[in-house]
């Protein structure tokens, strides 16, 4: 699934770590997501699109994946 | 932008990588041993050529697996003590004992090995969702290769290769398991 993660990342000058310490997952899990190795669960969605303010739509695109 | 955390992570990466490494290399030594008749210097040679691999490796790649600091030192230790618990059992079992006491012995080593399990169960549960996947990917891999090794050496034995102790069937299986999770660690990487 497309994702703005790592844009919204770059806009608040956030390293993955900083960003994955704030998510409760790992390094490699941020990774991972970022280049749209892996979609995370529902939970984890929600939990980005909280820690960026913004909803799960405006982060993960699903339409580009079907 | 403090990027101490990230200094402090690939530290701890290149710690786990010698972990793994070594893992893997006892895995390999314990095989090459196997071949050449000298399990002992294999577990040897392979856990430093496998500590020397895993440190280069993973010194700047995040693996990234959290495992609690505790949890570790629990795996570690009671894994530590099945194995010399377990060299006791069969130095004592190679002695003439009485079939009772026996039967005794064999079951002691089951104790440190319900606990390395639980901790591992602990540790497993303590990651995170694509870790857990990880790991759940590579024990299925593994899981599928030490199922093949088994029946592959079983028609290897009906065309009369000689028989090896099932005891090295778990052996396989630890090294189907971190082939298995290396190659989903490169998948997701």
């Amino acid at each position: 699934m497309k994702n703005k993660l790592r844009q919204l990342r770059a806009e608040r000058s956030w390293s993955q770590a900083v960003l994955a310490e704030q998510l409760d997952v790992s390094r490699q899990t941020v990774n991972a997501i970022e280049n749209e190795k892996y979609d995370p669960s529902l939970p984890l969605a929600f939990k980005i699109a909280h820690v960026f303010d913004l909803s799960i739509e405006e982060i993960f695109d699903f339409s580009e994946d079907q | 932008m403090n990027n101490k955390p990230e200094q402090q992570s690939s530290q701890g990466d290149a710690r786990r990588g010698m972990l793994i490494g070594m893992a893997l290399g006892m895995a390999i030594g314990a095989v090459i041993g196997l071949v050449f008749g000298d399990i002992s210097s294999g577990f040897i040679i392979g856990m430093g050529i496998g500590a020397a691999v895993g440190y280069w490796r993973f010194r700047d790649t995040p693996i990234g697996m959290r495992y609690p600091p505790d949890l570790v030192r629990q795996l570690i230790f009671s894994g530590l003590l099945y194995l010399v618990i377990l060299i006791g059992v069969i130095y004592l079992l190679e002695n003439d004992l009485d079939q009772s006491v026996q039967i005794i012995i064999v079951l002691v080593p089951a104790l440190p090995g319900i606990w390395f399990l639980v901790s591992l169960g602990r540790a497993i549960a303590s990651l995170d969702e694509l870790q857990r996947r990880i790991q759940l990917e590579g024990i299925a891999i593994g899981f599928g290769i030490t199922a093949m090794a088994a029946l592959t050496y079983g028609l290897f034995g009906m065309a009369g290769v000689p028989q090896v102790s099932w005891m090295y069937v778990p052996v396989v299986m630890v090294f189907g398991w971190f082939l298995g999770k290396m190659w989903t660690l490169w998948r997701y990487r």
